[in-house]
Parts: C-alpha cells; structure tokens; sequence
C-alpha cells in the first residue's frame, strides 16, 4: 500500500467532502508540515482527478466527491482496464480475486505520486465479467466515453452570466505572447481578479468591457477561441497532446486524456504532455476546447 | 419476554453518553433532552438525525418495550430490573423517559406547569389510571433507580444523583433530580452563553459557571421563578450548574437575537505553515444556516460539519480583530448573522476538530496553546505567560499576521493563576479533557479510519489519573499523549481516564460510500451519451453503418463534436460542386455500455434509407479525399471500406428505386 492509498480509501468512504477536509487529511498524511502544501494538494487533487477517482470543484464549489468504482477501459488496442473511482481494500481484494478466477493479469503500480494504481489486462468481454463478480461497472474506452460528456468551451462561454467588473481588486490577464499571466488589464482575453482574502474570479471579456464569468482553466481557452489562438497541439504519428503548462486543461478534458493510456501527464519543455491519446479522442477534445480539428487542413 | 432490539440499543446508547461518559467528582445525571438524545444517537454510530426526530424514535422504542415487555408481563416495573453481565440496567432508558416527562412539565395549552403523570403517561403511548400511567408503581420505580444506582457504583465506581430529603411528592423527585432545569429554561440558555462569551461545544470550568449562574449577582434573572429557586437552592445548584454544561457543550453556537435573526459566532484559527503563522476567520455554521455566506469581499462557504471554510487574515486585517465583524445574510425567508466579537487578547486551545489551535476562552493546563494580542499589550501578556507556562515565552509578530497584532505559539500552561484585569481570558482551566490529534476523522467526531487513527492528549489535571484502553492500563508521555498502538485497529474502542473520562472511540476500516458519482448519466430522453465523433469545419453529414442512419452538421471554425445517437462509421462532406471529402471512423473508438443496443433497420423508413444512399452516392461520383480518423487504416484499406459503402449505396438506390418504378 502505497502513501496516498489511504488518502483515496479515506475519500471513498466519506463520498464527498470540502477540499479544506481535503488538505487537511494530505496535511496529516504527508507528515510533516514543512511540505509545500499546498503544491502537494494540487498534484494529487490532479492525479485523483485525472485517473478517474474523484471530482473536484463539483459545479464551481470547494466540494470534491468521489467516482463510483469502476474498471475503466484504456485504449481498445492496450487490452487493459484501470480501477478507477473510489477505491477500498476490500474492492481491491475483490478484483483481485476475479481477474485471478478468470485468469487475467492483475498488476499494481505507482502511478506516479505514490498512488497505486490497479490494472487488469483482458479482453473486453473478460474484464466485463471481471468487474461484473466485484459488483463494479466496466466502461470500456473510458477515454471516449468522459470525451463525451464533455461541455465545448464554446458551449460554456455561450452560458457563462455576464458580470460587473469586480470593484477593487487586483487583475491579472491571460497573455497569450508571454503565454502565461501578466499583471493588468488586456483586452480581450481572460482575467484573473483576485481580492484580499484570496478570492478568486476569472472572466473573459466577451466584447469591449463585456465580462463572462468561467471558472479559471476554461477561461484561458474560452479566450484562445475568441482570438482563434491555438495553444494546444497534437502529434498525431506519436499519439502526443500538449498544452502549455501555464494553460492546463479543464478537468474533465485532462481526464479524457489521460484515461486513453491511464497515465498521467508529464511535464516537459514548459509543456504538459498526454501520451498515447488516439487521434479519435483527440478530435473531440480538441474540437470542445475550440482549438481546431487535428486533420484541419488535411481536407480540402 | 423480550424488548425490542430498538429499546437495547437506546439503553445501551444513554448509559454510554449520559453515565458512562465524563463525570465530575464520580456523580452523573440521567438528564435527558432531544438535543442529548441525538447526541447519544450520532456517539453510537448512527446517521445524524434531527432533535426532534430522535426524540420521537426514542419514545416509540420505549413506548413499544413498556407495552411489551412491562404491560404484558405480570412483574410489571420489576421487569426492568435486570442486566445482562457487563450490559447496563434494562431499566436505563424508561427511567429516561421520565426524566423526559419531567424535563417538558410547563404550562401549556393541555397541562399545568406541574402535571408530570399525564405527560409520562402521554410519552408512553398509554392511559392514565387515577393519577399514574397504566402499570405505574411507585415503589419499583424508585426501586428502578435504586439498583441503577448500585449498578453504577459497583460497576463503574460512579454515583447517581439521587433526591435528597423526603418531599410531599414521593416519586416525582427521581426523575427531576435529573432535570435541574426544565425545557422551558433550557431555551433561554443561548442567550446566558452568549452574554457570559461562552463558545460553542466548550467544557467550561463549572467553577465559572456557577459565578455567572449565581454567585456573581445572585440567579440568572432571565430564567423562570422555578429555574432560579432551583439555582437559590444550595443543594441543587450543582446539578443546574452540571445541565448548563452539558447544554454548552452540545450547543452549537446559534442563538438568536431580539429581532429574531440566528447568530454564529467566528472563531479564529491559527496555522503555522513553512515556518509562519496564518490566522483564519473560522465560522461556525449550526444546522440550517445558509450554505454560503456573502458579503462584499468575505465569503464564507460550508466547510465540514458544523463550519464554514476557514478565511485567511492578511496584514490588513488588523481592524476586524479590533472591532470585530458581523455579517448577515438571508436564506429562506429568515436572517442569519455571523459575528467576530471585537478583542483584545484571544487564548486559542487545541480543537478536536482543527490541526491548529481554535480561540476559545480560557487557556488549558498542560495543552499547547496559543494568544494572540495586540503588540502593544505583549509584554504585559509575556509576563502572564511566563508565570504559568514557567518558562519564557516569545512573541511572533510574523509578516503573515494582521499588522499591529502578535502571537505566542507553544505556550503550555503549567500552573493557574489569576490573569490580570484586563486579560480575564487568560483564566487557565484545569478539568481533565482528552483531545484528539490528527488520524483520518471519518465524519462523528470520535471515528477514525483504521491505521490512520488519531493521537489522544489528555490536557488538564491529570497527574495521578489511571488511563485504560479497552480495559487494559496505558500510559501517557510528558506532553500528555497516551502512547498505545491499540487505535489503529478496526473496531470499537473505550479509553478511560482516571473515573472522569470514558470516552468511545469507532475505528473503521474504509469502505465504498453509497453516494459516490456514477459514471453513466442517462438524461431525461433516456439516452446515454456516448458516440460523440468529431468533424473539422464545414458542412458534414454523419452516415451510420445501417441505412437511415444519418445526421448533418455545420461545423463551426474549430470544427464540431457531435453525438448522432448512432454509431458514426463515415462522415461525409460534398457540396453542390465538385470535390467532396469523407473521414473513415472505427466503431472501436465509442463507447457503448454493455447491453446498449443500436436501432434495428427496420425502424428506419424508405425515404431515410435513400437519402442515406443519396448522400454516399454524391460523395462517391465526386471522388471524395478520404482520411481515417484513427490514422490507423491505409489508404488502401480506407478505400477498399468506402468503396463497399458506396456499392451497397448503389445497391439500396437501385433496390428501392426500382420497386417505385
């Protein structure tokens, strides 16, 4: 059992909770209170998020609620599943104990943050089986299906409520030269207002002083589609998706990402990588954060 | 004859929270209101539930165990007089309930403020015979708390308070010795917290309560003419004192002002993080009060059980620890308030639910705790300090704290002594408490998840005190924690301290929670939303694999994701000039939940079927570019697919057609 193990078994049996509940239970696991806290929280709330275990920011609160437990299937071509959702020892023991009497190939790994994760590698109609003697669900092409249940952020923007400029506090815009954010108000593009008991707000402006409120990582993307900026690319002979790593994507689309191969992304050269996402997948996600068709271009 | 398993289980419930829980000086009272039934309930491991809703549930047990097991059998009240070995009294619980009965007795619309029999009788679901319930003696009910009493006492080494003196009333005493203030009074009780500052959920010395209650100025005149005789009576003052502190501490901090609006107090809370302190604005928030709280800058949002998310203080902040904040809000038809008192020095003490200490209003002996005040009192609060922590203190004035305002960390109370005038909250309090520490705390406040179990300090006065777990001697270290590897195990676990502290502690092993977020959402059409394909821009028509299946799209720049509620295996642009372009897409890419089933072609009618044709067939005369959206067919293999689509387009023009001609 590896370190977080017990964060993720402390999660699942309480279904939901606030994410000050949160850090504090990273705050007592990690052990010491001279870690970076609060970057600790963000990577595992991230690892959590993206391998399908739990929500986080359920519908724009500081609530996080865990997933049903699930074996999620990875690419079609992999032949694997992933246990994704909440998870417990007795579930895990479970699994174990089916894919062992259907004669799979159970492994338990690190998923990269002293996380364990549980793969089952069978065919689709075995890992059904499997996940049907552990009373889970299997859901097969995880990827694709998360993919869509995807809001475009067109579609967001379209329903985000216009706002007042918040009065007297400090702003922050999404610039997309320096790709990153910059202190001050630039037009058209997404800003961060901030007051000082950490409040925080992120808008774009829509038209000249016209203000849509969105929560913070579609806010950089809603902006890219308004300046038909891309700032996202997809190397589609080696199955990579990138984004810079000042601009993450969505939770949702980070999930749909990252459950094609089960692993999470990488940092590298200032980018955040997403390995072995097909071209399919990669489409749609493209497509929703309203950064063009990867074979745009490709037909005439 | 048998009780009910509801009945054993409230006896067993009551016996564990209200006599077998902390004690002061080896007495305990049976009291009993709704508001400590629901406490037993949620300290037994049940689901929270409301005041009201546990009280009901703890009448119907009784009522149904009183028809059962003392109506139906020829011994009567003597039925009750019997415990299993280790197991408390039967009797527990029906003597409960007519401390129940008394603890209602007011004036009302049906009784006078002195009818206690009706409303026994009323609360156990049966008639009256002359003056008593049907099967009421009043010998064997006061033989009932007679063995209760001795079952204590040889058990437990505890006494149960018991009338003293004989009265006109032979029986009714029993169960009002219980009830040292009636309903009726109780209500009144937020209003004496908050004007004496008491917090939320504190153990408060009874020393102090018993000066606010009385001695200071005589009894609390905002009780009734009964509550304050009972306060005026030297013998049962104790008792009063005793049920105000068991109401403080299950009160959860609302009260309510004269215009009617609920109040909660803001408590403060200190974290030291990379080696600086942070103070937070945390606010309680009682059940029913609005899950965010707004207004301007400040927002507080529901945190777990009982609290809102705590709010950071910046060094501008200074004014709101001088002045003091209040604000309001609005929910469902009624006004709610939170407020920060205005202070000068605030003693924090650990919490039982916070990694950090929480502003209370005293200090403890023996536990880690913290004050801040404002930097031009610290030395006077230094010297305080140093005299009952005896050892030098240091103020931090860290640049994270509100500017003008210091703090001293760490600071353990050794010895009490009278703080000076100005800083009356400095009062060191001595009672024994068992704070936990840390572990994974699985929603009740006494449950932790196995391996990840707390650490247990005992704070106050308790040199000399005996600390079992599980029956089974411990022992603490210097700083008061008790050193045990037995928490870490699933099961239920009992750590008593000296005969002043029983407390019960649930260990779990982490199971699934039955709410957790499913992964399939089927909308209000019943379909499940799971072929979403994706197309660049421009004009497209998505071709299922069955005739009919078809659906058009105009793309916008960044193209369109679409899900046709089919199987999508080509989408096709072609216009009315030449040229025209078709993605190839593979069924392995969607995701369909087992057992979901694609439609049948015989739903699909003639016309759907050859506009179907139609469109393959245009594409295919203008030569379309082909392209995979897997990329992983050849070019060769994506025609070989489009060319059989086309022929059996071909095929269903000519079929069809020909059975118009």
């Amino acid at each position: 059992m590896l370190k977080w193990d017990a964060l993720l078994e402390w999660m699942t049996h309480l279904g939901s909770g606030r994410w000050g509940a949160y850090r504090e239970a990273v705050a007592e696991l990690s052990g010491s209170k001279d870690v970076e806290l609060q970057d600790l929280c963000r990577t595992l709330r991230i690892v959590l998020s993206d391998l399908g275990h739990a929500d986080f920011f359920v519908d724009g609160t500081r609530r996080w609620k865990i997933r049903k437990p699930a074996l999620l299937g990875l690419q079609p071509s992999s032949g694997q599943a992933v246990l994704g959702g909440g998870r417990a020892r007795h579930l895990v023991d479970a699994v174990s104990t089916a894919a062992r009497a259907a004669g799979l190939d159970l492994s338990t790994a690190d998923a990269g943050v002293g996380l364990s994760q549980v793969r089952v590698t069978g065919t689709a109609l075995e890992l059904s089986d499997v996940a049907v003697a552990a009373h889970i669900e299997y859901i097969p092409a995880a990827s694709a299906f998360v993919a869509s249940q995807l809001t475009p952020i067109r579609e967001a923007l379209g329903n985000a409520p216009m706002q007042e400029e918040p009065f007297n506090w400090t702003v922050r815009s999404w610039s997309f030269e320096a790709m990153g954010w910059a202190k001050g108000r630039l037009p058209k593009t997404a800003r961060e207002y901030s007051n000082r008991y950490g409040v925080r707000r992120y808008m774009v402006e829509v038209r000249r002083g016209r203000l849509c409120e969105i929560n913070k990582r579609e806010a950089v993307f809603a902006a890219a589609l308004l300046r038909r900026a891309r700032i996202t690319s997809y190397r589609a002979d080696k199955q990579v998706l990138e984004v810079p790593l000042t601009a993450p994507l969505p939770d949702p689309f980070a999930r749909a990402a990252c459950l094609a191969s089960g692993r999470i992304s990488a940092v590298s050269g200032g980018r955040l990588r997403f390995q072995e996402v097909p071209p399919e997948a990669a489409a749609v996600l493209l497509v929703s954060l309203g950064q063009r068709h990867p074979l745009e271009g490709a037909i005439p | 004859m048998s009780f009910p398993e509801r009945y054993i289980f409230w006896n067993y419930a009551l016996a564990e929270h209200c006599l077998l829980s902390d004690t002061v000086d080896g007495q305990v009272l049976l009291t009993v209101t709704p508001r400590i039934l629901s406490a037993a309930l949620a300290a037994a491991g049940e689901p929270y539930v409301s005041h009201q809703e546990a009280k009901a549930d703890f009448e119907a047990a009784v009522a149904a165990a009183y028809r059962s097991g003392v109506l139906s059998n020829r011994d009567g009240l003597r039925a009750l007089a019997r415990c299993v070995t280790g197991d408390p009294p039967l009797s527990v619980s029906y003597l409960a309930l007519s401390v129940l009965a008394a603890y209602h007795m007011r004036t009302d619309d049906d009784y006078t403020g002195r009818a206690y029999y009706p409303r026994f009788a009323e609360l156990l679901g049966c008639d009256l015979v002359g003056i008593y319930p049907v099967g009421f003696d009043g010998d064997d009910f006061v033989s009932l708390w007679s063995h209760l009493a001795r079952w204590l006492e040889r058990s437990y080494c505890r006494r149960l308070a018991m009338p003293g003196g004989a009265g006109v009333r032979r029986f009714l005493p029993y169960p009002l010795a219980h009830v040292p203030l009636r309903q009726v009074d109780v209500e009144r009780l937020p209003q004496f917290f908050n004007v004496h500052r008491y917090e939320p959920g504190s153990r408060s010395p009874l020393g102090k309560l018993a000066y606010d209650l009385y001695d200071g100025a005589g009894p609390w005149r905002q009780f009734t003419e009964a509550g304050q005789q009972t306060l005026a009576d030297p013998d049962r003052r104790q008792f009063v004192v005793r049920q105000v502190a068991s109401e403080l501490d299950h009160w959860d901090g609302s009260r309510t002002d004269s215009s009617g609006r609920r109040l909660a107090t803001i408590e403060l809370l200190v974290d030291v993080r990379r080696r600086r302190a942070h103070l937070f604005l945390l606010a309680r928030r009682p059940r029913g009060f609005p899950e965010v709280f707004e207004n301007g800058e400040l927002v507080f949002e529901s945190s777990q059980e009982g609290w809102y998310e705590p709010v950071l203080l910046g060094p501008d902040d200074g004014h709101l620890l001088r002045d003091g904040l209040r604000l309001t809000a609005r929910a469902a038809g009624r006004s709610y308030a939170l407020q920060l008192r205005p202070a000068s020095v605030v003693p924090l003490t650990p919490s039982e639910e916070f990694s950090g200490p929480v502003s209370n209003h005293v200090l403890r002996l023996d536990a880690r705790c913290a004050v801040l005040c404002p930097e031009v009192l610290a030395d006077a609060v230094a010297i305080h300090l140093e005299a009952i922590a005896l050892q030098p203190v240091r103020a931090r004035c860290d640049e994270t704290l509100p500017r003008g305002w210091c703090l001293f960390i760490e600071v353990c109370p050794r010895e009490a002594r009278e703080p000076p005038p100005n800083m009356g909250l400095l009062r060191v309090e001595s009672s024994v408490a068992l704070v936990p520490e840390g572990g994974l705390r699985l929603g009740h406040r006494w449950t932790w998840m196995e391996g990840v179990p707390a650490t247990l300090r005992v704070v106050g006065a308790h040199a000399g005190l005996d600390v079992r777990i599980d029956g089974e001697a411990a022992d603490f270290n210097d700083d008061g924690i008790i050193r045990t590897d037995a928490l870490g195990e699933d099961g239920r676990h009992v750590v008593e301290v000296g005969n002043q502290i029983r407390q019960r502690i649930t260990v779990l092993t982490a199971t699934v929670h039955p709410d957790a977020q499913p992964w399939y959402v089927v909308d209000e059409t019943g379909k499940q939303h799971c072929r979403l394909v994706a197309v660049p821009r421009g004009r497209w028509i998505l071709i299922g694999e069955l005739p009919g299946q078809r659906s058009a799209i105009n793309a916008r720049d960044e193209g369109a994701a679409i899900d046709p509620g089919f199987n999508v295996t080509w989408a096709v642009s072609v216009g009315a000039g030449p040229g025209a372009a078709a993605i190839h897409f593979h069924r392995g890419h969607t995701s369909s939940r087992p057992g979901a089933s694609a439609p049948a072609a015989d739903d699909v009618s003639t016309a759907d079927a050859l506009r179907w044709a139609e469109v393959i067939y245009q594409a295919a005369i203008r030569r379309p570019r082909l392209s995979c959206a897997s990329l992983k067919c050849t070019a060769a293999e994506v025609h070989a697919d489009w060319q059989r689509l086309a022929q059996s387009a071909r095929s269903l023009k000519r079929r069809v057609g020909g059975r118009r001609c």
